[in-house]
């Protein structure tokens, strides 16, 4: 049920999945680079969750996470409908959850050896 | 007139035309039965001979590389083959040879390959497989030096004088046949069983013309066994149908075991495939048979058909295997066409050059053939850019732009071949081998004619 | 087990941490197999070495330079003619190679001077190109050529010329991949930032990874266009030198091989601050989405909807077409590395087939996460599968069809099972919405061959006659064949 703990718990994962089986940003293949895609495009991601005016970045860089989160946005509202009726909390939630998980499994827990290379 | 002989101006190569020493000694021993050959270097020298392969055939060889990675280029790659050959002689229990060839860096490296088998055999066949005999055999072909026709020529002197074993006579002839096509191979076979003669066949790869079965069991492999070349030290003679690409073993064979060794001209052509039947005679005593009088007789009524009246004075620039460049010579000059452009493709045309039959073409033809040592794709470019007017080439399909780009019929011979379809599968060599030739080129010649509208109505009646 | 040891493999177990199959509800990061590391030597692998990666992938494409290949004559002859990547250039990059076909005494004393010669020779025959890259092999980099020297040396004493040099010894790495690195990496330091192209839109990018194999590259070129936007730098396919050479005024990295040219593009990033923006371009979803980020990141929107409406209602239907008879059927992917992870979904989602095995030559562990985090349960993922695994993968899945290259495909059609070039593509391009109905088409084509049966059938089986006799209702039949019941006509020797 949205609104309650395990059904944010329930949707973060099912969006996790989601994000595992399509986007290609969480694989980035060094640490640093993988890290800040996650947290640039799943923060952008929550600010546009609640708030679908936001205005583009100026720089190139923000600006390629504001496009990857606008598109991943419209996805989950699209494969989520239950997104759509949570309250803004709880979509920042949300999206706070489905980052770390990605932070967990993408980079902290990686047994990928090449992810902690200090060059490319 | 007569043959003049010039050497490429250049010191690199532009477009090379041949290859270099261990894809020749990998086409020798993918011919052998129960063989898989270990490329001593990187692993692009295995894997890029084995895609050439497949782009001729259209078929898989296994191939296998000690897969030479830094570590070995800097402390040697002697450890590479050690575990190379436990895991081929591991993983394949029906492996019988693994020649194993060496390539420019492990040459350079210095690597000790006879050390290293004498290691494997006391260390590891002798002890996990005392029941099983499997022959380690170096070979060693330098990528820098020479070509793929030494290569061709080192790899089979080096499986003969390995293997090669006197024990009672066989009565057989050894046929050398050279870097050939499975079509080509058949032929031979063919020539051999009308005369009657005994023989063992090195390498025969007619298998490489293989089927799909319906019990899946079909897959391409060469079928001398380590036993036929073990007895090729108790045969009668060797005939060596390509002199640079098989002489040295038979030369091997005459010197160490007294077996005499023939070299016949590569039997393209009439007057060359005579040569290799009274070659034949004479070692074995063997009378000509009638079916192949008929058969030359077949072969020289489809060469009159076609000669004065559309192959005649066709200027030929032909390129390719020494051998097979020669004997096409040879070939055009009986066809009545003009062999006015030969190219040689390696350091080694100096002996080309000295080749009694172009000797001997020289006092047959009232032209100039223009001879080039070292040459590559950039020779034959030039000339044609410069002027030089051709009516058809003869060669392998590495050329197949020069004949695309300048508009020049272009009928594909030797190896490889794989823009067109199934070449492999027909002789070059024998009587057949110069119907197929002649037809071949006319009918390229006519497709010519009817694409550029130049007098193609002459076809009509004919 | 997760992983799993091959029967054939029993005698390399380490093959095991290679080999992987994905259990319901794993993470990639409980399993991932160990992929980059040193081949197993005689394992038949299919890897080739640095020095293909460098030329035959990455620089044979570019469309405007000379190929010289420093060493003998082999690694010239051998990766010439085997690609299919086109350019609008009368395919020179097709047609020509140069070698500097070094011979003993060049090992014993060093080749630089013929170096020189060659690199002279080809830019007399050449006058209009300009243009070079050179290549160190495995005999000039163990003796120590210093090609960089001699490159400066020319481009000093010709003036109008620019040399590209590139280090990649067949040994080096584990693989072509180790080339692929080394080229981007080098023509980021050394080329990025020579030359200013000119800027003909306020919408630039650069296309990387992509090769233009059978004009896979012109079917996004021509997307590009549509959209007005400007292709500084095709890395590499239909590329044109000095245009990489100015891949630093882009806007954004649109990256498709990640595998071969994603370093250059976490270069682009760092050095200039150009986004890296990764997409797969088979498959109608993935290029219309790849499409929507390109368009949305240059506010573009409007023009990316028209185009991937007017693209999809033109192609759709006849994906629909092919897709109605390639669901349910089952595929192996047996490539290079990414294709993987880019066709995996695509072929599941899109057209209702079932990957079930995968296998990579040159691919790195983020590979694998990205073919096991998008691939399915049950599916089997190898990294540098060789001969014999691939016969025992067949035996356990059972395929309908496998992508893959000549060598291996050669092989599996002795087994029965049709195979597509998964590298140089059968009938392509296969890029974009009208390539994926090209895909889909040659699959079609392949699977429902005729051939099939009838390889599979064995005329020597007389149930034929039986199935006759029972027709005939044991009728007397007119002729007497008993003669050839015995297997003496037709019997094999």
């Amino acid at each position: 049920m949205p609104g309650d703990k395990s059904g944010i718990d329930d949707l973060a994962e099912k969006i996790y999945l989601f994000i595992q089986g399509k986007c290609l940003w969480q694989f980035f293949p060094r640490e640093w680079d993988r890290k800040a895609n996650i947290e640039g495009i799943m923060g952008m991601a929550a600010e546009l969750i609640v708030n679908p005016k936001l205005p583009q970045p100026e720089t190139l860089v923000d600006r390629y996470y504001y496009v990857e989160a606008k598109l991943l946005v419209s996805d989950i509202k699209k494969e989520f409908p239950q997104v759509l009726e949570l309250g803004e909390d709880e979509k920042r939630e949300l999206m706070e959850r489905v980052k770390q998980k990605l932070l967990e499994v993408m980079v902290l827990k990686s047994i990928n050896p090449e992810l902690r290379l200090s060059s490319y | 007139m007569g043959v003049v002989l010039v050497e490429k101006p250049r010191e690199g190569v532009i477009n090379p035309m041949y290859n270099c020493q261990p894809c020749g000694a990998q086409y020798v021993c993918i011919g052998i039965k129960d063989c898989i050959p270990l490329v001593h270097g990187g692993q692009g020298c295995c894997t890029f001979v084995r895609l050439l392969f497949a782009q001729h055939y259209k078929e898989n060889f296994s191939i296998a590389s000690t897969s030479l990675h830094e570590d070995a280029a800097v402390f040697g790659g002697m450890k590479k083959i050690e575990e190379a050959v436990k895991v081929l002689v591991r993983r394949h229990p029906n492996l019988r040879v693994i020649p194993i060839i060496t390539t420019c860096s492990t040459e350079t490296i210095g690597d000790d390959v006879e050390g290293v088998i004498r290691k494997l055999k006391r260390t590891f066949l002798e002890k996990e497989f005392p029941d099983r005999e499997v022959y380690l055999i170096p070979i060693h072909t330098p990528s820098y030096s020479g070509s793929h026709v030494k290569g061709y020529d080192t790899a089979m002197f080096s499986l003969v004088a390995y293997l090669a074993e006197k024990s009672e006579p066989n009565g057989k002839v050894n046929v050398f046949t050279g870097w050939m096509n499975p079509g080509d191979i058949r032929e031979i076979k063919h020539i051999l069983a009308e005369m009657g003669v005994d023989y063992i066949l090195l390498m025969d790869i007619e298998g490489f013309d293989s089927p799909i079965m319906p019990d899946r069991s079909g897959f391409a492999t060469g079928n001398t066994t380590v036993e036929d070349i073990r007895d090729t030290a108790n045969s009668t003679a060797s005939i060596v149908l390509c002199k640079y690409e098989g002489f040295k073993a038979a030369e091997f064979l005459e010197k160490r075991f007294g077996v005499p060794a023939v070299v016949t001209p590569t039997p393209i052509g009439i007057r060359n495939t005579d040569m290799f039947l009274k070659n034949l005679r004479r070692i074995t005593g063997r009378r000509i048979p009638d079916s192949l009088v008929e058969e030359r007789g077949r072969a020289i009524d489809a060469m009159v058909d076609l000669a004065h009246m559309f192959l005649a004075d066709k200027r030929v620039a032909i390129y390719g295997d020494p051998d097979l460049v020669i004997g096409l010579a040879q070939f055009c000059v009986e066809c009545e066409m003009k062999p006015v452009l030969l190219l040689f493709g390696d350091d080694a045309s100096k002996h080309y050059a000295k080749d009694e039959r172009l000797v001997e073409l020289e006092s047959k033809v009232e032209y100039d053939i223009e001879v080039v040592m070292n040459a590559d794709f950039w020779e034959l470019e030039r000339r044609i850019k410069d002027g030089l007017k051709l009516d058809l080439i003869l060669g392998h399909s590495k050329g197949r732009y020069v004949s695309i780009d300048y508009g020049i019929p272009m009928v594909r011979v030797g190896f490889p071949t794989f823009d067109r379809a199934g070449l492999w599968r027909y002789p070059v060599v024998g009587y057949n081998g110069a119907i197929w030739l002649a037809e071949t080129i006319a009918n390229t010649i006519f497709e010519d004619m009817e694409r550029r509208k130049d007098r193609e109505w002459i076809l009509n009646v004919w | 087990m997760p992983f799993v040891l091959f029967k054939c493999d029993e005698a390399i177990p380490e093959r095991e941490k290679h080999c992987y199959v994905k259990a319901p509800g794993e993470d990639v990061h409980e399993y991932l197999p160990a992929a980059n590391i040193a081949t197993i030597p005689g394992s038949l692998t299919e890897r080739g070495c640095s020095y293909c990666g460098a030329k035959l992938v990455i620089g044979g494409a570019i469309k405007d330079c000379i190929q010289m290949i420093h060493g003998p004559v082999g690694c010239a002859y051998n990766t010439w003619h085997t690609k299919r990547y086109l350019s609008d250039n009368d395919n020179f990059q097709l047609k020509h190679v140069c070698s500097t076909d070094m011979k003993e005494v060049h090992i014993v004393y060093g080749g630089m001077k013929r170096l020189e010669k060659a690199i002279k020779e080809a830019f007399e025959a050449y006058p209009n190109i300009k243009r070079m890259i050179v290549y160190l092999t495995c005999p000039t980099a163990l003796i120590g050529d210093d090609i960089d020297r001699v490159a400066k040396k020319v481009m000093r004493e010709l003036g109008d010329v620019d040399i590209f040099c590139v280090s990649c010894p067949g040994f080096a790495g584990v693989s072509q991949s180790k080339g692929h690195h080394e080229f981007n990496m080098e023509w980021m330091r050394g080329k990025v930032g020579e030359y200013e192209p000119e800027i003909t839109s306020p919408y630039t990018v650069n296309l990387i990874g992509e090769y233009n194999i059978q004009g896979d590259g012109f079917v996004f070129e021509d997307y590009m266009r549509r959209m007005g936007i400007q292709v500084i730098g095709h890395f590499t396919g239909n590329g044109s030198y000095d245009m990489l050479r100015g891949m630093h005024r882009a806007k954004l990295n649109v990256v498709i091989c990640a595998r071969s040219a994603g370093y250059i593009a976490n270069e682009l990033k760092r050095r200039y601050g150009i986004p890296r923006l990764d997409i797969d371009p088979w498959g109608f979803e993935y290029v219309a989405e790849g499409i929507r980020k390109i368009g949305a990141f240059f506010g573009i929107e409007d023009r990316a909807e028209k185009l991937i409406a007017e693209e999809t209602a033109k192609w759709k239907p006849k994906l629909d077409w092919y897709r109605k008879r390639l669901a349910g059927k089952k595929i192996c992917i047996w490539t290079g590395g990414p294709r993987l992870w880019h066709w995996v979904k695509a072929f599941e989602d899109e057209l209702g087939m079932r990957v079930v095995a995968m296998s990579c030559k040159f691919g790195h562990p983020d590979d694998f996460e990205k073919a096991i985090s998008r691939g399915s349960e049950g599916t089997i993922y190898i990294d540098d599968g060789n001969e014999l695994e691939f016969f025992e993968v067949i035996e356990m899945v059972k395929p309908d069809l496998i992508y893959t290259g000549p060598r291996v495909g050669d092989l599996v059609k002795k087994l029965h099972i049709p195979y597509l070039n998964g590298h140089g593509e059968h009938n392509g391009p296969y890029m974009g919405f009208e390539g994926f109905v090209n895909m889909a088409r040659d699959m079609y084509n392949a699977i429902y061959s005729p051939l099939w049966e009838l390889a599979k059938e064995d005329i020597r089986n007389d149930e034929w006659m039986e199935e006759l006799e029972e027709e005939d209702g044991g009728e007397e039949s007119g002729a007497d064949f008993s003669g050839m019941e015995s297997g003496e006509v037709g019997a094999e020797g």
